[in-house]
């Protein structure tokens, strides 16, 4: 990734929703996982997007509803869906991750995501999903560094150079 | 502008998923805030509830299928009520500040005209008596 800027997802009532475009890609990183997924992982995506929702529209974006993945400010969609196969839970973690960047209840960045699979304990197994919490990392650590106004640079629709 | 794809698969989503995800995030965000106002901690409510932390963590994700028992239990732990429906009534004390020349001022109607139109700020709902102080600068009109 060399350059990203900003762009609205949700204009909600409570928070606004933003997400990124990474290297003049013509497509933000969280349109990219739902044109991918919503055939295949439609439960996950319905859930997400109804949850995304819900935050902008409702609740903000509670730390309580997002779980750290290794870097403190960046974070994944706690997510269950129906568990078809097993016999004893009814529902199970989904296998979808949506990385997002939370400055604080306010701002949510949705970044790109993808499949955990079953066969993998930790997403950093995962070349796809590393490097998208890579990139979300290297943008938190620039918005942290560079005190970006993340409104005025939508507005603005400026790019940033990393 | 807002995503348009965002929008058109908000618009295909069940209504009966729409409706889980928002009651239990608004159960999940309500118990938060309670802990919150309270200086309950997680692992407190763990112990007043013997649960594990790492349950009172799964209820907070907005993703848990509270059951009615699991809930009532919560407002024994937390002595607050926590689901309202629509048998609950508003528990609120009005402290009317009326600036108004005219004797004859209906004040029950002041004040449920401002709470109809927002402007009380009423929250938590309702469930906590509080005193609001009313200073409309032309609601007189709209008592009449």
């Amino acid at each position: 990734m060399k350059t990203f800027e900003f762009v609205k997802i949700v204009s909600g009532t409570k928070i606004n929703i933003y997400s990124v475009v990474l290297d003049n890609s013509g497509i933000n990183e969280f349109e990219k996982f739902l044109t991918e997924f919503s055939d295949n992982y439609i439960e996950d995506i319905n859930n997400i997007i109804s949850k995304i929702d819900i935050i902008a529209n409702v609740t903000g974006a509670r730390e309580e509803f997002f779980k750290y993945e290794r870097q403190a400010s960046v974070f994944r969609f706690l997510n269950k869906v129906k568990n078809k196969k097993a016999k004893g839970k009814k529902y199970r973690e989904s296998k979808t991750r949506l990385y997002c960047i939370k400055v604080g209840e306010s701002i949510l960045i949705i970044g790109g995501g993808g499949i955990k699979e079953d066969n993998i304990e930790k997403f950093q197994e995962d070349t796809r999903l590393n490097e998208i919490v890579s990139n979300m990392e290297t943008i938190d650590k620039y918005l942290l560094k560079n005190e970006i106004d993340i409104i005025k640079a939508v507005d603005s629709a400026q790019s940033f150079m990393l | 502008m807002a995503s348009k794809l965002f929008e058109k698969l908000l618009a295909n989503i069940p209504v009966k998923v729409k409706s889980f995800n928002r009651i239990s995030m608004e159960i999940s965000a309500t118990i938060s805030d309670i802990l919150k106002e309270k200086g309950i901690s997680q692992k407190e409510l763990a112990d007043l509830m013997q649960k594990r932390e790492s349950e009172i963590s799964k209820w907070l994700s907005g993703n848990h299928n509270f059951t009615i028992r699991s809930l009532a239990k919560l407002e024994e732990a937390l002595k607050t009520q926590i689901v309202f429906t629509k048998f609950d009534r508003p528990n609120i004390t009005v402290q009317v500040e009326i600036k108004y020349s005219e004797p004859e001022i209906k004040v029950n109607k002041v004040i449920e005209e401002s709470i109809a139109s927002n402007d009380l700020t009423v929250k938590e709902n309702y469930q906590v008596a509080k005193i609001f102080k009313i200073n409309p600068v032309s609601g007189y009109e709209r008592v009449a």
